[in-house]
């Protein structure tokens, strides 16, 4: 056997493997042998050393988790059965096509669902709105009627008003300042030590630890975590400029 | 020398080889076959499994003769496992001689 039969031999009980891993270690095998003849021993003997073909194949798939007896049958039916290749790629298709066709009708329910629920929130919101707005003209269009009295009403409400304001105020502030120092603070802190942690397991992955699993992980929790604080910042405090702008 | 001791013991000599510097494929056969009389093809997918869960990495090199050849370096990772490995084995060997000089004084 000379090295193209050997090199071509082995790559045909290799063919579960993808191209390019199948080239990487057919070049290595390539490389032992030229280097072999290089050294003054002859094609044939270089070859021999290699031992069985067939034990070769299994130490091969054998490295890559791959079961050997799964790359045998595999070969006998490229080889060997055409017409069963195309049936399975046939099913596996009609299959394809058919879990696509439910997720496509799953999504459509589920969008009309949320779309309905959101026009009911709408209506809902309108009508509010409009009636708040009736009864503010309707004073406004008893005012000039009797301006004396309603004036004398009008700074008495003033003063409940201002009253209950302050006090709404002193609450919303209490609020605040507790969302601040028992949500905010701790928050903050996390995610900073997230970011610190996903640092480290960055480095240690370029190292060559097999962290990435980990690394990824973190990158979620810190994508959360920010997230989570950032809602809860617009939440305390985003409401907060909102009520101050109207005052 | 019997066979599975080989096969035990070829990771460990492979990963101590290539501790000093790198080295490329036919270079650390040579380097094991000095060490342990191996089947020279059994080595490579050993550097492909060692390279596959990250205790290597690769990279090609030009030669001044053929093609670029792929040299294999020991990642931190790798360092760590050659580590662990070399203590099993030192453990591992001074239990059986202990044994054997046990049964050999009896």
């Amino acid at each position: 056997m000379n090295r193209e039969e050997f090199l071509h031999s082995l790559e045909d009980r290799l063919q579960v493997l993808n191209k390019q891993e199948r080239e990487d270690i057919l070049s290595e095998y390539r490389q032992h042998i030229e280097l072999r003849i290089g050294s003054g021993l002859s094609e044939e003997a270089a070859i021999q050393d290699f031992g069985n073909l067939d034990d070769l194949a299994v130490e091969i798939l054998d490295a890559y988790n791959v079961d050997p007896e799964y790359g045998r049958k595999r070969h006998i039916r490229l080889f060997g059965g055409e017409g069963k290749k195309n049936h399975f790629s046939s099913t596996v298709k009609e299959e394809a096509d058919r879990g696509k066709r439910i997720f496509q009708t799953i999504g459509k329910k589920v969008s009309g669902a949320v779309k309905r629920c959101l026009t009911c929130l709408k209506q809902w919101a309108q009508t509010c709105c409009l009636g708040f707005g009736r009864k503010k003209k309707i004073s406004e269009e008893t005012l000039p009627a009797d301006l004396e009295q309603t004036e004398g009403k009008n700074r008495k409400r003033k003063q409940g008003y201002q009253w209950m304001r302050s006090i709404k105020r002193g609450i919303l502030w209490c609020i605040k300042a507790a969302g601040t120092v028992f949500l905010l603070l701790p928050m903050a802190v996390m995610d900073l030590a997230g970011v610190v942690c996903l640092g480290i397991l960055v480095v240690l992955t370029v190292l060559g630890y097999p962290v990435v699993g980990f690394m990824v992980g973190m990158f979620g929790g810190v994508v959360g975590c920010t997230a989570l604080f950032l809602l809860v910042q617009d939440i305390l405090f985003g409401h907060g400029e909102k009520g101050g702008n109207n005052i | 020398m019997n066979v599975q001791f080989k096969k035990g013991v070829l990771e460990l000599i492979v990963l101590l080889s290539v501790t000093g510097r790198d080295m490329y494929g036919y270079e650390l056969v040579d380097e094991v076959s000095k060490v342990i009389d191996v089947n020279e093809g059994t080595i490579y997918p050993l550097l492909k499994r060692l390279t596959n869960e990250r205790y290597f990495e690769t990279y090609l090199r030009e030669s001044t003769e053929g093609p670029p050849r792929k040299y294999y370096h020991l990642t931190a990772a790798g360092v760590l496992y050659k580590d662990r490995l070399k203590k099993d084995w030192e453990e591992f060997s001074a239990k059986v001689n202990g044994f054997i000089k046990e049964c050999d004084g009896e």
